[in-house]
């Protein structure tokens, strides 16, 4: 099946801003959805404050849990990738080991690939087409 | 102001169903100023020209495009010249935009996404998004 979407073509969305203080993570959510939905792969690439946006454990009253949905996309086939450095700025990853590159994140849920912007580039070079979404 | 130079081809399918080819552009939001608002549709103009079209796509905060003074007029103007609108029917009724407040060539979608999707990977070449 993934290598019937590979055919089909993939679709990578860049996030850029943070959950729930806009509608830019539900987009990205609802277009991967639809996208997983008519067969192609998807990968999502968080960048900036976006990286919060992969944590499942925020507790939104009135909104979409993005974590969640983020997770939901990821069981179906959807590549999530955070952006290394931005998530070690933002606390995420403790006792990061650069000459290794290996890092503890216990609060980063299983489904996060983090990469750096060499794994970015690597998203786009596979990318068939690319949205950006938010401003940093 | 502004003259709008959008040209859009529209070829037709077998089932003479009007076919998008060129940009995919996604607006998600206002423009802060009529400068930002001219730059958005400029590149919308530039993109039609090096291309064959252009199909614009309202969703969320960019439904409010379709409502407010300066950024209507604009979407006249790309409307005039031949680019495709479309909406998401959810966000306009969520804004309390109505479907009598809409120049009647803005197609309203009930899946405004799925409607995207399958032009951004199957028909056009190019999307832009703001």
């Amino acid at each position: 099946m993934v290598a019937e979407a590979r055919k089909k073509g993939t679709l990578a969305l860049v996030l850029f801003s943070a959950p729930y203080g806009n509608q830019y993570a539900n987009h990205v959510c609802n277009i991967a959805d639809r996208a997983l939905g008519m067969g192609y792969n998807v990968e999502i690439f968080l960048y900036g404050d976006a990286v919060h946006a992969h944590l499942t454990e925020q507790k939104p009253k009135n909104f979409v849990n993005i974590g969640e949905t983020l997770a939901r996309l990821a069981d179906r086939g959807a590549a999530v990738y955070s952006c290394l450095i931005c998530a070690i700025a933002r606390g995420y990853i403790r006792d990061y080991d650069e000459g290794r590159k290996v890092y503890n994140s216990p609060i980063t849920p299983p489904f996060v690939k983090y990469v750096t912007v060499q794994g970015f580039v690597n998203m786009i070079k596979k990318a068939d087409r690319i949205m950006m979404f938010g401003s940093s | 102001m502004l003259q709008p130079k959008l040209r859009t081809i529209h070829r037709k399918t077998a089932k003479g169903e009007r076919e998008m080819s060129g940009t995919c552009v996604l607006l998600m939001r206002l423009p802060a100023s009529e400068d930002e608002a001219r730059r958005m549709l400029g590149i919308i103009q530039r993109s039609t020209e090096r291309n064959s079209g252009a199909a614009i796509y309202l969703l969320g905060e960019g439904t409010f495009w379709a409502k407010g003074l300066m950024p209507k007029r604009y979407l006249s103007m790309a409307l005039d010249s031949g680019a495709a609108v479309k909406a998401s029917r959810r966000d306009l009724f969520a804004r309390g935009i109505s479907e009598c407040d809409l120049d009647q060539r803005i197609s309203l979608m009930d899946d405004l996404e799925g409607e995207l999707v399958e032009d951004v990977m199957g028909r056009a070449n190019r999307v832009v998004s703001w």
